[in-house]
């Protein structure tokens, strides 16, 4: 354990740079600026009715909070772990020490996981006190719990496509976003129950205080599993542990070598 | 004496091109020069020792384990000091060695002990407290030794541990491997080109060219001359002294003005060359049995393996 804090104390030092803080801040931010736009929209336009509310920044909320700010947050920190020990050729060093590889992948985890979580509350909180719905408490409750499964799971993900392809980790997490959680996360076959969308948006329906005309749109019947809360959390923190473990298990059998290595 | 290492019929393949072949080696306990031109397969070696690639056919031992599904029980007592820089950014010097230590297993506490005292040994200084991105080529030298010496490893692997050093640091980095190895008893790899360095401080040395290995013996061994002489340093006239050594009957080279190179037993020449020094009024300053360079024996593997390719 000594070697994991030590792994997430200093890759959190190491993230406090003028660059980190400034995408930190624009990812907290986005959840706010929407919610000001929004409001601004109904202030000049017409205002959102007043049993739809909920619903409506429920929505808002769940997109921008766990799918985004999360995800892009958790993308920046998780996906390019591996890549950036190999560009400033630490890797070698770091994997050679005796749990090296280990201790190394999951501090990065976690400090992937308190990045994406902290930009995410800290966005929430402030956008849900600007915003004018009624549960407002229920909401951010709802959306806190959404964002902290987003980050577990999308870190885990993203690591894993990381230990993969490193030289082009940070592609192939924004192809697999793109393709999988959202192309084929929505489609209505068994493959969008291994997405991390499929189980959020399982949950959401559950936890915050959608209308009834939303949670029984066709649409919605489809794209949500029909399970309990605790179930939706189970099957997507064993998610989270199978990518965790197979991100580790590549890591230690993959053959990295440091892109300026041409001697053999 | 027991080998660190032994390799047998070790053979790596990178796809369709092949690192190593065939590697037989045993690498004893001191201190062992790796030497080999770019691309002979030192850095395969290496990487294999530790784990960090499979190996295509044969097998080995390090340290008693066998290499493969026990990398880490292996890494656990090698230390590692790879040629690149290999600091971790946004850290200072002890917080790195911090880092190393508890991932190589200490309690907090003892890291940052173990971090001073190793940077002690170092000679690293207030230096320790900076961002390592700030430092010289000689503290980031220091620095990765320091990280492969943390846990107090059996076996020390060094990857090039003098290049880009002053000949003042370079000789202390020497002097740090010779405590090392004389007070400590730890086993070195020092993987160089520098042969020098090898000279100074090497037990035992291995020459690695086209993926095989060219030569392993003890340094002293492979520097002793095949057919016996000596290198005699004279003042004087050494035409004349070498025209009545040829009278005599006696084998000589002049290998560079006032430097001689005579075959035969230092207690065979010794009276007939002190004679025939008088008779040509040449004065001896010094008589030394010859030896090999390590240079030409490094150039005769290495031409082995050009010839072989051509």
């Amino acid at each position: 354990m000594s070697a994991l804090r030590a792994v997430f104390i200093y890759e959190w030092k190491r993230s406090l740079t003028f660059g980190r803080m400034i995408w930190w801040l624009i990812m907290a931010g986005f959840p706010c600026l929407i919610t000001a736009l929004l409001i601004w929209i109904q202030s000049t336009e017409s205002p959102i009715p007043l049993d739809q509310r909920d619903s409506i920044w429920s929505m808002i909320y769940y997109i921008t909070v766990p799918c985004v700010c999360t995800a892009m947050s958790v993308l920046l920190t998780a996906g390019p772990a591996i890549a950036s020990e190999l560009e400033q050729r630490s890797w070698v060093y770091l994997a050679t020490r005796p749990h090296g590889i280990f201790y190394l992948l999951l501090g990065k985890y976690a400090v992937a996981v308190t990045w994406g979580f902290t930009a995410a509350l800290a966005g929430l909180s402030l956008a849900v006190l600007l915003c004018n719905a009624e549960s407002k408490m229920q909401i951010w409750d709802a959306m806190a719990r959404l964002s902290l499964l987003s980050a577990l799971g999308y870190a885990a993900v993203f690591l894993f496509l990381g230990a993969l392809f490193p030289r082009r980790a940070m592609v192939f997490c924004v192809m697999y976003t793109a393709v999988v959680e959202v192309v084929l996360g929505a489609f209505p076959a068994l493959i969008n129950r291994i997405t991390v969308q499929y189980r959020l948006r399982s949950l959401l329906v559950q936890w915050v205080p959608l209308s009834d005309d939303v949670k029984n749109s066709p649409a919605m019947e489809y794209a949500i599993g029909q399970g309990s809360p605790m179930a939706h959390t189970f099957w997507l923190l064993l998610l989270t542990l199978i990518f965790l473990v197979a991100a580790i298990a590549v890591a230690r059998l993959k053959e990295f070598t440091a892109a300026s290595e041409s001697d053999l | 004496m027991s080998a660190l290492i032994e390799l047998q019929g070790l053979t790596k393949d990178y796809g369709r091109f092949r690192a190593l072949t065939d590697v037989h080696l045993q690498v004893k306990p001191g201190v062992t020069g790796l030497l080999g031109p770019n691309g002979a397969g030192k850095s395969t070696l290496i990487k294999i020792l530790l784990g960090l690639v499979r190996i295509t056919s044969g097998s080995g031992h390090v340290l008693g384990i066998p290499l493969g599904r026990f990398a880490s029980q292996i890494r656990n007592q090698i230390g590692y000091m790879p040629e690149d820089d290999c600091y971790i950014h946004g850290l200072t010097g002890i917080e790195t060695m911090q880092v190393a230590a508890r991932l190589s297993g200490l309690e907090s506490t003892e890291a940052i002990r173990r971090g001073h005292e190793i940077l002690d040994f170092c000679g690293a200084g207030q230096e320790r407290y900076r961002p390592v991105e700030t430092y010289s080529t000689g503290m980031r030298q220091k620095l990765r030794f320091a990280m492969a010496i943390v846990h107090d490893p059996k076996l020390l692997i060094l990857d090039e541990p003098t290049t880009g050093l002053d000949p003042e640091e370079r000789e202390a980095m020497l002097n740090r491997i010779r405590i090392l190895s004389r007070d400590f008893k730890k086993s070195v790899i020092l993987c160089t080109h520098i042969l020098p360095d090898v000279q100074a401080v090497c037990d035992y040395v291995v020459i690695l060219a086209g993926g095989t290995v060219r030569v392993s013996d003890r340094l002293e061994s492979l520097t002793r001359m095949a057919n016996p002489s000596l290198h005699v340093r004279v003042h004087g006239n050494a035409d004349a002294l070498c025209c009545e050594l040829n009278l005599a009957g006696i084998s000589v080279d002049m290998t560079q003005p006032q430097q001689l190179r005579i075959e035969g037993h230092a207690e065979d020449l010794s009276s007939v060359l002190w004679d025939c020094a008088a008779k040509s009024n040449c004065v001896i300053r010094s008589m030394t049995p010859s030896k090999n360079s390590l240079e030409q024996i490094f150039l005769d593997a290495v031409k082995e393996v050009h010839r072989a390719n051509t």
